[in-house]
């Protein structure tokens, strides 16, 4: 096998870490099996799919694609997205075990990382937040209907905030797309395939 | 296969996909494109079993040109592969069975649209789905499924270490 980098170019203390975690019987039997690899390779691309494609789904919403449905209603297939996560996450995991040198000493590996947390950071914290406090507001201005004291909030406010959300759905769908191109680059972009090739 | 071969180099495909960056990155736009073709018509799929309730299909149908346009780019991108290593594919056990999902999805869409799609529309967004309408869904995200499993399986076979299923 051939060393990409020279060892005096990286450091070696990690590597040895590495190289100890490839020797783990995980990481052989995910490395060696005859069907192992391709397994996880499936359920991961599967879980991209489920993952991405709802995403693209609720962003296209925010963006004012179908925009009758109301956004707490597109929430609904959400349910299938946190499923897709963990099966990503644990899928990963094993195709990260199988190799973890060629992706940890890879930087575009972190790229990819913090592209999927940020867009998941988005729809957590901005989307849900959203319609949580809306629904909130709901509640709020029935029961001021109720009292007779109703008071609608500025048109102005509500453009604002709608082009606000849209902002944060072009960067969801620009971060998505960056994760897969990452993913994608990984098999093309590492430097280093093995860790135990240098010792 | 060899004028496949010939029509590739002759237009420049082949080079394209050969250069540095060339076939990553019509892997990455492939895989975009699945997902706007999942995040349509998988979500579509996912109203028809029940998820989602209260919205009009009528109105949730304004994605799907999303994921038509994600099947196209799919089209496009795909051919650039099999032009440039159209021995890859043909005889590939994964790939002739991913086009066989895809030819699958297509008729059970064209059944879809033909005998059911209007009447959903008119369905009472509340309303408990057809079971027909299930039926076109579980078919469509079993195709969708196969059509994933058998893409990511072509690198599995290489041929010719590996035949088809007729040779």
């Amino acid at each position: 096998m051939s060393c990409a980098l020279k060892r005096d170019d990286i450091d070696m203390n990690f590597l040895s870490l590495l190289s100890n975690l490839e020797a783990s019987g995980i990481s052989v039997w995910a490395r060696e099996s005859e069907w192992a690899f391709f397994l996880f390779l499936i359920i991961h691309s599967l879980a991209l799919a489920v993952v991405v494609g709802t995403h693209i789904a609720f962003n296209l919403r925010v963006l004012g694609v179908a925009k009758l449905i109301p956004l707490s209603l597109m929430k609904q297939f959400m349910a299938v997205m946190w499923p897709g996560v963990v099966a990503a996450i644990l899928s990963g995991s094993v195709l990260l075990l199988a190799y973890p040198a060629k992706a940890l000493t890879n930087p575009v590996f972190y790229v990819k990382l913090f592209c999927i947390v940020f867009a998941l950071t988005i729809y957590q914290k901005i989307f849900l937040a959203y319609l949580t406090a809306s629904e909130n507001t709901d509640r709020e201005s029935f029961s001021a209907d109720v009292n007779g004291l109703a008071q609608t909030g500025s048109v102005d406010q509500v453009a604002l905030q709608e082009s606000r959300l849209k902002l944060y759905a072009i960067a969801s769908l620009l971060l998505w797309l960056s994760s897969i191109f990452a993913g994608r680059f990984l098999a093309y972009t590492h430097s280093v395939l093995l860790a135990s090739d240098y010792f | 296969m060899d004028a496949i071969v010939s029509f590739a180099s002759a237009s420049g495909i082949y080079d394209l996909m050969h250069t540095k960056w060339g076939w990553p990155i019509v892997e990455s736009l492939h895989f975009i494109g699945l997902c706007f073709l999942i995040g349509a018509v998988g979500v579509f799929d996912l109203r028809m079993l029940g998820l989602g309730k209260g919205i009009p299909y009528k109105v949730l149908h304004q994605l799907i040109p999303f994921g038509v346009a994600g099947f196209i780019l799919n089209l496009v991108t795909g051919l650039m592969f099999f032009l440039s290593a159209p021995d890859q594919y043909a005889y590939n056990p994964a790939f002739q069975t991913k086009m066989m999902c895809i030819a699958l999805a297509g008729i059970n869409m064209l059944c879809f649209n033909t005998s059911t799609l209007q009447f959903l529309y008119k369905t009472d967004s509340l309303a408990k789905v057809p079971n027909r309408a299930v039926f076109f869904a579980m078919i469509s995200l079993l195709c969708w499924t196969g059509v994933i499993v058998g893409g990511r399986l072509i690198t599995y076979f290489r041929p010719p270490y590996h035949w088809c299923f007729w040779c």
